[in-house]
């Protein structure tokens, strides 16, 4: 069957997530059909992100953990409106700035959800979010050591993807643009790189804010991307996640059909040949219609 | 809190105890004593607050030990400037959101002009209290209609304890106003959490139980709670209390949070196995949303 037989019979409604048949996802030990990673932040309510992540097709949710306030413990727990039997969890690391509390974080995280995946973030300047690559690659190794499957957070930088794949990272997330900017791929090219030398999937994770910024990294070849902000802070977040995932899907198959390449000069998609003109053409042997013969 | 000449030898470390405590505003009070001395004390009761910003430093009546200490605002007692001179107080501090507060002992002083200038009042005394011996104590119903009467927030002071706090903020006391209740408690950091505690709860309309016991016997019980850090504050538990009691204490389920004892992650099973012992560090973690 052809890879782009799903799209012609117009089956990318709801289900099942990812439209291209047999094109799977595997990060780790999971196996994905959507290639579109949602994060559950900055909701105006949990009902909306729970209406968000299923008009996503998502089957990965981030989530972080924190200290709780013993004294008024929250009624509802988010995790109330996550259904685990459709979603698996990443918790992340968000907020941590030394390895020491990340790696601290990440095993807090694997005792309260249960999961030993972690999205690792080691923030290294507060204003930027931008990640401490260093960092990120110490604490890598150690939580792989420990047993984690391991998908960092990291910038658009070559060599950081390669160190954090040799300390044994099962994916590597590099920035689009700073967490929360909405700014897109502002080095596509330093993505593009990435994905050409690293054997683990690449996730981009973080600034993509429209659903053609979802669609050029895949596109470019991304694995999966990783989205919070631009559908939470959507108008309306549940038909963003509808878009969201749309783009997605049609980066995807781009991809997978291999797009033309760029050329600088124009070349016609019409015949060349038997353009009509301004009047009519006739044939150099046909004789002169004169007044003479009708005289 | 209020200090005292007499607190001064203790300074530094009821100072720190009562920012730690969560206490809101240090008042400086020490009405006898030298410029040169008050302003040597207030400046390093400045200092130690420097590390807790939202412990606010407050000098009585001496505007210019206020100003030269880089205290917070100034404590007007009744006699002292009149409430019409706020904003001149302001602006001789010359600094942005300088407080300037005052004591009233009755209703009619709630009402005098220049009030709605100010940004707080203390009236008391409320609650009979060794420090106005043969006074009567005003009451919470005094207290209720002055804080009806007052267009600022209004503290109440005179014999507060943890007992009556709650009282005094369910008759419109914006908060509370101590010195007794903490400066001669064993532990005055956790003379001030549980304070704290008792008050926020009484804002927040709920009653105060105390959840490890019931009532006959919280005050055999308190003498001998142990106090622990969780999540960085200050908790009373009773001798004995595991780890599975303490999350049971404040309704905490155990399978949506995880728990780590002195650092070391307590496995769900564990729990009750772990007892607790005073000065221990709790955390409890939960999942949030993020990205």
């Amino acid at each position: 069957m052809h890879p782009m037989s799903g799209f012609v019979n117009g089956q990318t409604g709801d289900a099942p997530a990812g439209s291209v048949p047999n094109d799977v996802l595997i990060v780790a030990d999971k196996a994905f059909r959507s290639r579109l990673f949602l994060g559950t932040g900055k909701y105006a309510s949990n009902r909306i992100m729970a209406e968000a992540l299923a008009a996503s097709g998502t089957e990965l949710v981030t989530v972080s953990v924190r200290y709780m306030n013993v004294e008024a413990p929250e009624q509802e727990s988010l995790l109330d409106y996550i259904d685990r039997s459709r979603y698996h969890l990443l918790p992340n690391t968000a907020g941590a700035t030394t390895v020491k509390q990340a790696v601290r974080m990440a095993h807090l995280a694997r005792e309260v959800t249960g999961t030993h995946w972690i999205k690792l973030e080691v923030v290294g300047d507060s204003r930027t979010l931008w990640p401490d690559t260093a960092m990120t690659v110490e604490a890598t190794r150690i939580l792989v050591e420990d047993g984690f499957v391991v998908l960092p957070y990291t910038s658009p930088d070559l060599v950081a993807a390669l160190r954090l794949e040799e300390a044994g990272a099962a994916a590597v997330m590099p920035l689009g643009s700073p967490i929360g900017t909405g700014q897109g791929l502002l080095d596509w090219v330093g993505i593009t790189r990435i994905i050409e030398r690293v054997s683990v999937p690449v996730v981009v994770d973080a600034g993509l804010g429209a659903p053609s910024h979802a669609a050029q990294a895949m596109e470019l070849g991304a694995a999966a991307v990783l989205i919070n902000t631009a559908i939470a802070q959507a108008r309306d977040p549940v038909l963003m996640a509808h878009a969201m995932r749309q783009g997605v899907e049609a980066g995807r198959a781009a991809y997978l059909a291999g797009r033309m390449r760029p050329r600088q000069e124009a070349s016609p998609s019409s015949p060349t040949e038997g353009i009509i003109r301004e009047r009519a053409p006739r044939a150099t042997q046909v004789r002169e219609n004169t007044g003479a013969e009708l005289g | 809190m209020i200090l005292d000449g007499s607190e001064m030898p203790r300074l530094l470390e009821l100072v720190r105890a009562a920012a730690q405590g969560g206490v809101d505003a240090v008042h400086l009070r020490a009405r006898d004593a030298p410029a040169s001395l008050l302003v040597e004390w207030a400046t390093a009761a400045r200092q130690v607050l420097n590390q807790y910003p939202r412990t606010l430093l407050l000098v009585n009546d001496r505007l210019d030990v206020a100003i030269l200490s880089g205290a917070d605002g100034v404590h007007l007692p009744e006699r002292s400037f009149p409430p019409t001179l706020a904003d001149e107080i302001r602006g001789l501090a010359g600094r942005e959101g300088f407080v300037v507060g005052r004591s009233v002992h009755s209703a009619d002083a709630v009402a005098e002009p220049g009030t709605e200038e100010l940004d707080y009042i203390v009236f008391g005394h409320v609650f009979a209290t060794p420090s106005k011996q043969g006074m009567a104590p005003r009451g919470v119903e005094a207290l209720a209609r002055a804080a009806r009467a007052s267009s600022v927030p209004m503290l109440a002071i005179g014999g507060i304890s943890p007992e009556n706090a709650a009282q005094a903020i369910r008759a419109g006391a914006a908060g509370v106003v101590v010195k007794r209740a903490i400066v001669e408690a064993q532990d005055p950091s956790a003379a001030a959490w549980e304070l704290r505690r008792r008050v926020d709860a009484a804002w927040r309309g709920a009653s105060v139980d105390n959840r490890f016991g019931n009532d006959k016997q919280e005050a055999e019980a308190q003498e001998a709670m142990l106090q622990v850090s969780v999540n960085g504050k200050v908790i009373s538990a009773p001798p004995g209390a595991t780890l599975r009691d303490l999350l049971e204490a404040h309704g905490i389920d155990p399978h949506q949070v995880a728990v780590a004892h002195n650092e070391e992650i307590v496995e769900k099973g564990r729990l009750g196995e772990i007892t607790l012992r005073e000065g221990d560090a709790v955390e409890i973690v939960r999942v949030m949303a993020g990205g």
